[in-house]
Protein backbone atom coordinates (compact mmCIF):
# COMPACT_ATOMS: atom_id res chain seq x y z
CA UNK A 1 0.00 0.00 0.00
CA UNK A 2 3.14 2.56 0.96
CA UNK A 3 3.82 2.40 -2.76
CA UNK A 4 0.43 3.85 -3.81
CA UNK A 5 -0.07 6.09 -0.91
CA UNK A 6 3.89 7.66 -2.60
CA UNK A 7 2.26 7.42 -6.18
CA UNK A 8 -0.16 9.50 -5.24
CA UNK A 9 1.41 12.43 -3.31
CA UNK A 10 2.31 14.95 -6.59
CA UNK A 11 -1.27 14.76 -7.06
CA UNK A 12 -1.78 15.72 -3.44
CA UNK A 13 0.72 18.85 -3.46
CA UNK A 14 -0.37 20.09 -6.69
CA UNK A 15 -4.38 19.98 -5.53
CA UNK A 16 -4.31 20.07 -1.86
CA UNK A 17 -3.70 24.07 -1.30
CA UNK A 18 -5.68 25.01 -4.87
CA UNK A 19 -8.36 23.46 -2.55
CA UNK A 20 -7.82 25.00 0.27
CA UNK A 21 -8.07 28.24 -1.66
CA UNK A 22 -10.96 27.49 -3.80
CA UNK A 23 -12.28 26.51 -0.09
CA UNK A 24 -11.50 29.76 1.34
CA UNK A 25 -12.41 32.11 -1.50
CA UNK A 26 -16.21 30.83 -1.42
CA UNK A 27 -16.12 31.13 2.38
CA UNK A 28 -15.02 34.78 1.68
CA UNK A 29 -16.89 35.35 -1.09
CA UNK A 30 -20.06 33.78 0.61
CA UNK A 31 -19.41 35.92 4.08
CA UNK A 32 -18.88 39.19 1.91
CA UNK A 33 -21.95 38.31 -0.04
CA UNK A 34 -24.01 37.64 3.35
CA UNK A 35 -22.99 40.96 5.70
CA UNK A 36 -23.40 43.23 2.27
CA UNK A 37 -27.00 42.21 1.94
CA UNK A 38 -27.88 41.39 5.91
CA UNK A 39 -28.67 45.78 6.27
CA UNK A 40 -30.15 45.82 3.42
CA UNK A 41 -32.30 43.46 4.41
CA UNK A 42 -32.95 44.98 7.77
CA UNK A 43 -33.57 47.95 6.15
CA UNK A 44 -36.24 46.97 3.79
CA UNK A 45 -37.71 44.68 7.03
CA UNK A 46 -37.72 41.68 5.06
CA UNK A 47 -39.41 39.35 7.63
CA UNK A 48 -38.10 36.22 5.74
CA UNK A 49 -34.96 36.58 7.31
CA UNK A 50 -32.28 34.00 6.87
CA UNK A 51 -33.66 32.06 3.97
CA UNK A 52 -34.08 35.40 1.62
CA UNK A 53 -30.57 36.04 3.08
CA UNK A 54 -29.24 33.29 2.18
CA UNK A 55 -30.77 33.82 -2.08
CA UNK A 56 -29.69 37.41 -1.89
CA UNK A 57 -26.43 36.46 -0.80
CA UNK A 58 -26.39 33.72 -4.26
CA UNK A 59 -25.02 31.02 -1.66
CA UNK A 60 -25.78 28.66 -4.40
CA UNK A 61 -24.47 30.24 -7.39
CA UNK A 62 -21.19 30.82 -5.32
CA UNK A 63 -20.91 27.05 -4.27
CA UNK A 64 -21.83 25.50 -7.78
CA UNK A 65 -19.08 28.22 -9.22
CA UNK A 66 -16.85 26.30 -6.15
CA UNK A 67 -17.26 22.91 -7.05
CA UNK A 68 -16.98 23.05 -10.81
CA UNK A 69 -13.62 25.10 -9.77
CA UNK A 70 -12.49 22.62 -8.04
CA UNK A 71 -13.33 19.67 -10.04
CA UNK A 72 -11.16 21.29 -12.96
CA UNK A 73 -8.29 21.65 -10.57
CA UNK A 74 -8.83 18.16 -9.31
CA UNK A 75 -8.52 17.07 -12.54
CA UNK A 76 -5.51 18.97 -14.16
CA UNK A 77 -2.66 16.90 -12.28
CA UNK A 78 -1.73 14.20 -14.78
CA UNK A 79 -3.05 15.62 -17.87
CA UNK A 80 0.16 16.01 -19.34
CA UNK A 81 0.44 20.03 -19.71
CA UNK A 82 3.82 20.78 -20.54
CA UNK A 83 5.42 16.88 -20.24
CA UNK A 84 4.02 13.37 -20.57
CA UNK A 85 3.57 12.70 -16.68
CA UNK A 86 1.95 9.12 -18.01
CA UNK A 87 5.60 8.03 -18.68
CA UNK A 88 6.65 8.43 -15.42
CA UNK A 89 3.50 6.90 -13.68
CA UNK A 90 2.81 4.12 -15.75
CA UNK A 91 6.99 3.12 -15.07
CA UNK A 92 6.18 3.50 -11.26
CA UNK A 93 5.73 -0.13 -9.09
CA UNK A 94 2.35 -0.17 -8.45
CA UNK A 95 -0.67 -0.68 -10.72
CA UNK A 96 -2.12 2.09 -12.65
CA UNK A 97 -5.75 1.35 -12.71
CA UNK A 98 -5.57 0.96 -8.51
CA UNK A 99 -3.84 4.02 -8.44
CA UNK A 100 -6.47 5.96 -10.59
CA UNK A 101 -9.41 4.46 -8.00
CA UNK A 102 -7.24 5.78 -4.82
CA UNK A 103 -6.92 8.78 -6.61
CA UNK A 104 -10.43 9.13 -7.13
CA UNK A 105 -10.72 8.17 -3.37
CA UNK A 106 -8.28 10.67 -2.48
CA UNK A 107 -10.34 13.57 -4.98
CA UNK A 108 -13.83 12.33 -2.81
CA UNK A 109 -12.06 13.31 0.15
CA UNK A 110 -11.11 16.72 -0.98
CA UNK A 111 -14.75 17.11 -2.42
CA UNK A 112 -16.56 16.15 1.15
CA UNK A 113 -13.99 18.61 2.63
CA UNK A 114 -15.34 20.77 -0.09
CA UNK A 115 -19.22 20.37 1.43
CA UNK A 116 -18.05 20.13 4.62
CA UNK A 117 -16.36 23.62 4.75
CA UNK A 118 -19.42 24.69 3.24
CA UNK A 119 -21.57 23.59 5.97
CA UNK A 120 -19.28 25.49 8.30
CA UNK A 121 -19.48 28.41 6.50
CA UNK A 122 -22.84 28.90 6.48
CA UNK A 123 -23.20 27.66 10.04
CA UNK A 124 -20.97 30.66 10.81
CA UNK A 125 -22.63 32.92 9.28
CA UNK A 126 -26.12 31.72 10.45
CA UNK A 127 -24.57 32.21 14.09
CA UNK A 128 -23.76 35.81 13.13
CA UNK A 129 -27.08 36.43 12.08
CA UNK A 130 -28.79 35.22 15.02
CA UNK A 131 -26.75 37.78 17.06
CA UNK A 132 -27.22 40.45 15.19
CA UNK A 133 -30.83 40.69 13.52
CA UNK A 134 -33.47 42.12 15.16
CA UNK A 135 -34.52 39.73 18.38
CA UNK A 136 -38.28 39.71 16.86
CA UNK A 137 -37.31 38.62 13.62
CA UNK A 138 -35.50 35.36 14.68
CA UNK A 139 -36.69 33.01 16.87
CA UNK A 140 -34.92 28.79 18.07
CA UNK A 141 -36.15 27.55 15.00
CA UNK A 142 -34.87 30.11 12.22
CA UNK A 143 -31.96 27.94 11.41
CA UNK A 144 -34.19 24.75 10.68
CA UNK A 145 -36.48 26.36 9.67
CA UNK A 146 -33.97 28.06 6.82
CA UNK A 147 -32.82 24.60 6.06
CA UNK A 148 -36.13 23.02 5.43
CA UNK A 149 -37.25 25.93 3.37
CA UNK A 150 -34.61 27.07 1.39
CA UNK A 151 -33.48 24.19 -1.75
CA UNK A 152 -29.95 24.80 -1.54
CA UNK A 153 -29.51 25.17 2.23
CA UNK A 154 -31.58 21.55 2.35
CA UNK A 155 -29.13 19.78 0.24
CA UNK A 156 -25.79 21.47 2.04
CA UNK A 157 -27.58 20.44 5.65
CA UNK A 158 -29.97 17.56 4.69
CA UNK A 159 -29.69 16.22 8.27
CA UNK A 160 -32.46 13.58 8.24
CA UNK A 161 -33.30 13.25 4.68
CA UNK A 162 -30.55 10.60 4.49
CA UNK A 163 -31.26 10.21 0.15
CA UNK A 164 -30.28 13.29 -0.28
CA UNK A 165 -27.38 12.51 2.33
CA UNK A 166 -26.45 9.49 0.10
CA UNK A 167 -26.75 11.34 -2.83
CA UNK A 168 -24.55 14.26 -2.05
CA UNK A 169 -21.82 11.64 -0.70
CA UNK A 170 -22.44 9.60 -3.87
CA UNK A 171 -22.11 12.83 -5.69
CA UNK A 172 -19.02 13.67 -4.42
CA UNK A 173 -17.37 10.60 -5.12
CA UNK A 174 -18.39 10.34 -8.76
CA UNK A 175 -17.01 13.89 -9.47
CA UNK A 176 -13.61 12.36 -7.66
CA UNK A 177 -13.68 9.64 -9.30
CA UNK A 178 -14.30 11.75 -12.95
CA UNK A 179 -11.68 13.67 -12.03
CA UNK A 180 -9.23 11.20 -11.65
CA UNK A 181 -10.49 9.22 -14.85
CA UNK A 182 -9.85 12.16 -17.05
CA UNK A 183 -6.23 12.79 -16.94
CA UNK A 184 -5.83 8.69 -17.11
CA UNK A 185 -8.03 8.84 -20.14
CA UNK A 186 -5.93 11.75 -21.70
CA UNK A 187 -2.18 9.73 -20.83
CA UNK A 188 -3.42 7.15 -23.03
CA UNK A 189 -4.59 9.34 -25.48
CA UNK A 190 -7.90 8.85 -25.54
CA UNK A 191 -10.77 11.23 -25.12
CA UNK A 192 -12.71 12.15 -22.26
CA UNK A 193 -14.00 15.59 -20.73
CA UNK A 194 -16.74 14.09 -17.82
CA UNK A 195 -15.59 15.74 -15.19
CA UNK A 196 -15.93 19.38 -16.28
CA UNK A 197 -19.65 18.34 -17.44
CA UNK A 198 -20.63 16.59 -14.50
CA UNK A 199 -19.46 19.33 -12.06
CA UNK A 200 -21.41 21.54 -13.64
CA UNK A 201 -24.34 19.43 -13.88
CA UNK A 202 -24.13 18.40 -10.14
CA UNK A 203 -24.26 21.89 -9.22
CA UNK A 204 -26.89 23.02 -11.31
CA UNK A 205 -28.90 19.96 -10.19
CA UNK A 206 -27.63 20.22 -6.56
CA UNK A 207 -30.80 22.08 -4.45
CA UNK A 208 -33.23 19.81 -3.76
CA UNK A 209 -36.70 20.59 -1.99
CA UNK A 210 -37.77 19.00 1.15
CA UNK A 211 -40.21 16.09 0.57
CA UNK A 212 -39.30 15.35 -2.83
CA UNK A 213 -38.15 12.06 -2.44
CA UNK A 214 -39.17 10.78 -6.04
CA UNK A 215 -36.63 13.37 -7.75
CA UNK A 216 -33.81 12.67 -5.28
CA UNK A 217 -33.54 9.18 -5.67
CA UNK A 218 -33.99 9.72 -9.70
CA UNK A 219 -30.78 11.50 -8.79
CA UNK A 220 -29.10 9.15 -6.96
CA UNK A 221 -29.82 6.25 -9.24
CA UNK A 222 -28.25 8.85 -12.06
CA UNK A 223 -25.07 9.77 -9.81
CA UNK A 224 -24.95 5.86 -9.19
CA UNK A 225 -24.86 4.91 -12.90
CA UNK A 226 -22.31 7.77 -13.63
CA UNK A 227 -19.90 6.47 -10.50
CA UNK A 228 -20.49 2.93 -11.92
CA UNK A 229 -19.62 3.93 -15.80
CA UNK A 230 -16.57 5.96 -14.86
CA UNK A 231 -15.14 2.39 -12.86
CA UNK A 232 -15.77 0.62 -15.40
CA UNK A 233 -14.01 3.19 -18.08
CA UNK A 234 -11.43 3.28 -15.14
CA UNK A 235 -11.02 -0.70 -15.06
CA UNK A 236 -11.70 -2.19 -18.78
CA UNK A 237 -9.27 -2.99 -20.91
CA UNK A 238 -9.55 -0.55 -24.05
CA UNK A 239 -8.69 -0.83 -27.96
CA UNK A 240 -5.38 0.76 -27.52
CA UNK A 241 -3.83 -1.70 -24.65
CA UNK A 242 -4.69 -4.77 -26.65
CA UNK B 1 20.22 -9.19 -19.61
CA UNK B 2 17.49 -7.36 -21.67
CA UNK B 3 15.78 -9.24 -24.17
CA UNK B 4 13.91 -8.79 -27.03
CA UNK B 5 11.88 -11.44 -29.06
CA UNK B 6 10.37 -11.04 -32.28
CA UNK B 7 8.82 -8.31 -30.98
CA UNK B 8 6.16 -6.61 -33.34
CA UNK B 9 4.04 -3.83 -32.80
CA UNK B 10 1.50 -2.69 -35.10
CA UNK B 11 -0.07 0.43 -34.59
CA UNK B 12 -3.90 1.10 -34.77
CA UNK B 13 -3.40 2.71 -38.27
CA UNK B 14 -1.90 -0.13 -39.73
CA UNK B 15 1.73 0.52 -39.74
CA UNK B 16 4.15 -1.60 -38.43
CA UNK B 17 6.65 0.06 -36.11
CA UNK B 18 8.49 -2.89 -35.15
CA UNK B 19 9.07 -5.99 -37.37
CA UNK B 20 9.91 -9.46 -35.39
CA UNK B 21 12.79 -7.18 -33.92
CA UNK B 22 15.22 -9.38 -31.62
CA UNK B 23 17.58 -7.69 -29.84
CA UNK B 24 19.92 -8.61 -26.26
CA UNK B 25 21.61 -6.09 -24.12
CA UNK B 26 24.09 -7.04 -21.23
CA UNK B 27 24.49 -5.15 -18.46
CA UNK B 28 27.39 -2.41 -18.56
CA UNK B 29 26.93 -1.91 -22.17
CA UNK B 30 26.47 1.52 -23.33
CA UNK B 31 24.58 1.42 -26.66
CA UNK B 32 23.51 3.99 -29.18
CA UNK B 33 20.17 3.13 -30.92
CA UNK B 34 20.38 4.52 -34.23
CA UNK B 35 17.84 5.14 -37.51
CA UNK B 36 16.17 7.36 -39.51
CA UNK B 37 12.94 9.36 -38.06
CA UNK B 38 9.91 6.46 -38.06
CA UNK B 39 12.33 3.74 -37.91
CA UNK B 40 11.19 2.38 -34.53
CA UNK B 41 13.53 3.55 -31.77
CA UNK B 42 10.84 5.44 -29.54
CA UNK B 43 8.28 2.64 -30.15
CA UNK B 44 11.12 0.25 -29.11
CA UNK B 45 11.78 1.83 -25.33
CA UNK B 46 7.69 2.29 -24.95
CA UNK B 47 7.40 -1.68 -25.58
CA UNK B 48 10.31 -2.20 -23.24
CA UNK B 49 8.57 0.44 -20.51
CA UNK B 50 4.93 -1.30 -21.21
CA UNK B 51 4.13 2.00 -22.18
CA UNK B 52 2.78 0.12 -25.38
CA UNK B 53 1.14 -2.76 -25.89
CA UNK B 54 3.31 -5.46 -28.35
CA UNK B 55 3.07 -9.07 -29.27
CA UNK B 56 6.55 -11.06 -29.12
CA UNK B 57 8.88 -11.31 -25.61
CA UNK B 58 10.26 -8.96 -23.90
CA UNK B 59 12.70 -9.75 -20.69
CA UNK B 60 14.71 -8.52 -18.12
CA UNK B 61 17.16 -11.13 -16.64
CA UNK B 62 14.16 -13.82 -18.61
CA UNK B 63 11.70 -12.59 -16.30
CA UNK B 64 8.68 -10.66 -17.65
CA UNK B 65 8.69 -6.82 -16.88
CA UNK B 66 6.07 -5.93 -14.42
CA UNK B 67 5.20 -3.78 -11.66
CA UNK B 68 7.60 -5.78 -9.57
CA UNK B 69 10.95 -5.51 -11.60
CA UNK B 70 9.84 -2.06 -14.02
CA UNK B 71 11.82 -0.07 -11.53
CA UNK B 72 15.04 -1.92 -12.81
CA UNK B 73 14.42 0.56 -16.16
CA UNK B 74 14.40 4.47 -15.99
CA UNK B 75 13.95 6.62 -18.83
CA UNK B 76 14.89 10.35 -20.58
CA UNK B 77 12.85 11.14 -22.99
CA UNK B 78 12.97 14.75 -25.27
CA UNK B 79 9.01 14.73 -23.94
CA UNK B 80 9.87 14.85 -20.75
CA UNK B 81 8.40 12.53 -18.30
CA UNK B 82 8.98 14.86 -14.82
CA UNK B 83 5.96 16.50 -12.81
CA UNK B 84 6.50 20.22 -14.54
CA UNK B 85 4.06 21.83 -11.55
CA UNK B 86 6.71 19.77 -9.14
CA UNK B 87 10.12 21.67 -7.64
CA UNK B 88 13.38 19.60 -7.81
CA UNK B 89 13.24 18.96 -4.46
CA UNK B 90 9.45 17.52 -4.61
CA UNK B 91 10.83 15.07 -7.12
CA UNK B 92 13.68 13.95 -5.34
CA UNK B 93 11.45 13.17 -2.12
CA UNK B 94 8.92 11.76 -4.69
CA UNK B 95 11.54 9.36 -6.47
CA UNK B 96 13.35 8.87 -3.02
CA UNK B 97 10.66 6.79 -1.82
CA UNK B 98 9.35 5.31 -4.64
CA UNK B 99 12.80 3.88 -6.18
CA UNK B 100 14.58 1.83 -2.91
CA UNK B 101 17.74 2.31 -4.97
CA UNK B 102 17.49 6.29 -5.56
CA UNK B 103 20.86 7.70 -6.12
CA UNK B 104 20.79 10.63 -3.57
CA UNK B 105 23.96 11.57 -3.86
CA UNK B 106 24.18 11.03 -7.60
CA UNK B 107 21.48 13.42 -7.35
CA UNK B 108 22.86 16.37 -5.52
CA UNK B 109 25.84 16.37 -7.29
CA UNK B 110 24.74 16.12 -11.19
CA UNK B 111 21.76 18.90 -10.09
CA UNK B 112 25.22 21.18 -8.68
CA UNK B 113 27.34 20.28 -11.66
CA UNK B 114 24.21 21.37 -13.91
CA UNK B 115 23.74 24.41 -11.18
CA UNK B 116 19.73 23.96 -11.29
CA UNK B 117 17.85 25.35 -8.41
CA UNK B 118 15.95 22.71 -6.46
CA UNK B 119 12.82 25.03 -5.19
CA UNK B 120 12.09 25.96 -8.56
CA UNK B 121 8.90 24.40 -9.81
CA UNK B 122 10.46 22.61 -13.51
CA UNK B 123 7.97 24.38 -16.11
CA UNK B 124 10.15 26.92 -15.25
CA UNK B 125 13.24 25.81 -16.53
CA UNK B 126 14.75 26.84 -19.45
CA UNK B 127 14.57 23.79 -22.86
CA UNK B 128 18.36 22.64 -22.20
CA UNK B 129 17.88 22.94 -17.74
CA UNK B 130 14.11 20.43 -18.60
CA UNK B 131 16.69 18.02 -20.36
CA UNK B 132 19.31 18.37 -17.88
CA UNK B 133 16.79 17.61 -15.13
CA UNK B 134 14.98 14.94 -16.69
CA UNK B 135 18.54 12.85 -17.29
CA UNK B 136 19.51 13.65 -13.80
CA UNK B 137 16.01 12.10 -12.78
CA UNK B 138 16.63 8.78 -14.77
CA UNK B 139 20.58 8.65 -13.62
CA UNK B 140 19.43 8.98 -10.14
CA UNK B 141 16.33 6.39 -10.18
CA UNK B 142 19.02 3.68 -9.59
CA UNK B 143 18.28 1.59 -12.33
CA UNK B 144 20.09 -0.75 -13.76
CA UNK B 145 18.96 0.08 -17.22
CA UNK B 146 18.39 3.53 -18.46
CA UNK B 147 16.96 4.00 -21.19
CA UNK B 148 17.57 7.58 -22.97
CA UNK B 149 15.13 8.93 -25.85
CA UNK B 150 16.87 12.00 -27.75
CA UNK B 151 17.54 13.37 -24.31
CA UNK B 152 19.87 16.27 -25.74
CA UNK B 153 17.89 17.58 -28.42
CA UNK B 154 17.60 21.43 -27.41
CA UNK B 155 20.58 21.32 -25.68
CA UNK B 156 23.68 23.14 -27.13
CA UNK B 157 26.84 21.37 -28.00
CA UNK B 158 28.94 22.56 -24.87
CA UNK B 159 26.07 21.06 -22.37
CA UNK B 160 25.63 17.77 -24.55
CA UNK B 161 29.67 17.10 -24.72
CA UNK B 162 29.82 17.82 -20.67
CA UNK B 163 27.23 15.29 -19.93
CA UNK B 164 28.73 12.54 -21.93
CA UNK B 165 31.54 13.06 -19.95
CA UNK B 166 29.60 13.34 -16.79
CA UNK B 167 28.15 10.31 -17.55
CA UNK B 168 30.84 7.49 -18.23
CA UNK B 169 32.59 9.05 -14.84
CA UNK B 170 30.01 8.31 -12.88
CA UNK B 171 28.31 5.17 -14.64
CA UNK B 172 29.14 2.21 -12.16
CA UNK B 173 30.23 -1.01 -14.05
CA UNK B 174 26.70 -2.66 -14.16
CA UNK B 175 24.78 0.31 -15.53
CA UNK B 176 23.88 -0.12 -18.66
CA UNK B 177 22.55 2.42 -21.31
CA UNK B 178 20.15 2.68 -24.22
CA UNK B 179 20.87 6.04 -25.85
CA UNK B 180 18.83 6.93 -29.07
CA UNK B 181 19.54 9.43 -30.87
CA UNK B 182 20.50 11.53 -34.36
CA UNK B 183 24.01 12.71 -33.13
CA UNK B 184 25.87 9.92 -34.42
CA UNK B 185 29.50 11.77 -34.80
CA UNK B 186 28.49 13.04 -31.21
CA UNK B 187 27.90 10.34 -29.59
CA UNK B 188 30.74 7.72 -31.32
CA UNK B 189 33.11 7.94 -28.51
CA UNK B 190 30.84 7.58 -25.55
CA UNK B 191 28.88 4.14 -26.81
CA UNK B 192 30.21 0.51 -26.56
CA UNK B 193 28.01 -0.39 -29.46
CA UNK B 194 25.58 0.40 -32.13
CA UNK B 195 22.44 -0.81 -33.17
CA UNK B 196 20.70 0.40 -36.40
CA UNK B 197 16.76 0.09 -37.20
CA UNK B 198 15.10 0.44 -40.10
CA UNK B 199 11.67 0.23 -41.18
CA UNK B 200 10.91 -1.64 -36.86
CA UNK B 201 14.20 -3.97 -38.02
CA UNK B 202 17.79 -4.19 -36.54
CA UNK B 203 19.83 -3.53 -39.73
CA UNK B 204 22.90 -2.95 -38.19
CA UNK B 205 24.74 -4.16 -34.68
CA UNK B 206 28.79 -3.49 -34.25
CA UNK B 207 30.44 -3.03 -31.28
CA UNK B 208 32.71 0.65 -31.77
CA UNK B 209 35.86 -1.71 -31.43
CA UNK B 210 35.14 -4.13 -34.23
CA UNK B 211 34.53 -0.51 -35.90
CA UNK B 212 38.22 0.49 -34.74
CA UNK B 213 40.05 -2.91 -35.93
CA UNK B 214 38.26 -2.43 -38.85
CA UNK B 215 39.73 0.97 -39.10
CA UNK B 216 36.09 2.28 -39.96
CA UNK B 217 34.30 5.35 -38.57
CA UNK B 218 30.64 4.85 -37.09
CA UNK B 219 29.72 7.11 -39.34
CA UNK B 220 30.82 5.37 -42.60
CA UNK B 221 29.12 2.43 -40.96
CA UNK B 222 25.76 3.85 -40.78
CA UNK B 223 25.71 5.33 -44.19
CA UNK B 224 27.31 1.46 -45.63
CA UNK B 225 24.14 0.17 -43.61
CA UNK B 226 21.64 2.44 -45.12
CA UNK B 227 23.24 2.42 -48.52
CA UNK B 228 23.20 5.79 -47.87
CA UNK B 229 24.03 7.68 -51.64
CA UNK B 230 26.04 10.52 -51.28
CA UNK B 231 25.07 12.02 -54.81
CA UNK B 232 21.07 12.10 -54.08
CA UNK B 233 20.83 15.47 -53.08
CA UNK B 234 22.88 16.80 -56.29
CA UNK B 235 20.56 13.89 -58.54
CA UNK B 236 17.31 15.46 -56.99
CA UNK B 237 18.75 19.38 -57.94
CA UNK B 238 19.40 18.40 -61.34
CA UNK B 239 16.21 16.95 -61.71
CA UNK B 240 14.24 19.77 -60.35
CA UNK B 241 15.71 22.35 -62.70
CA UNK B 242 15.17 19.96 -65.85
CA UNK B 243 12.03 19.62 -64.78
CA UNK B 244 11.66 23.90 -64.37
CA UNK B 245 13.56 24.26 -67.53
Amino acid sequence: MKPYLTALTPAARLTVWKALAIALAVAGLSAWRFTAAFPQLIEAGDGSGLRELVQTAGFHQIFGAGLVALCGVLALPGTERGAKTGYTLRRLPVEERVLTTLWGVQNTLVLLFYWASQIAVFLALAGWYLQSAPADTVTRQTLVLACYQTEFLHSLLPMADWPVLVRNVLGCAMLGMSAAAVPLHWRHGRKAFSALPLALASALAFPVPLDSLIPTLLQLAIVLAALLLILYGIWRWHVDET
Amino acid sequence: MLSLYQVKKTYLGGSRALDTLDLSIGPGEIVGLFGENGAGKTTLMKCVLGLLRYSGVITLDEEPITPKNIARLSFATCEHSYFPALSAAAHRDFYRSMFPNFREKRFAALMEFFELPTRKAIRGFSTGQKNQFEVILALSQGADYILMDEPFAGNDIFNREDFYKVLLGILEPHETILLSTHLVEEVQHFIGRAVLLHKGKVVGDVTTSQLEDEGRTLMEYVKETYRYQADRVSRALDQLTQEEE
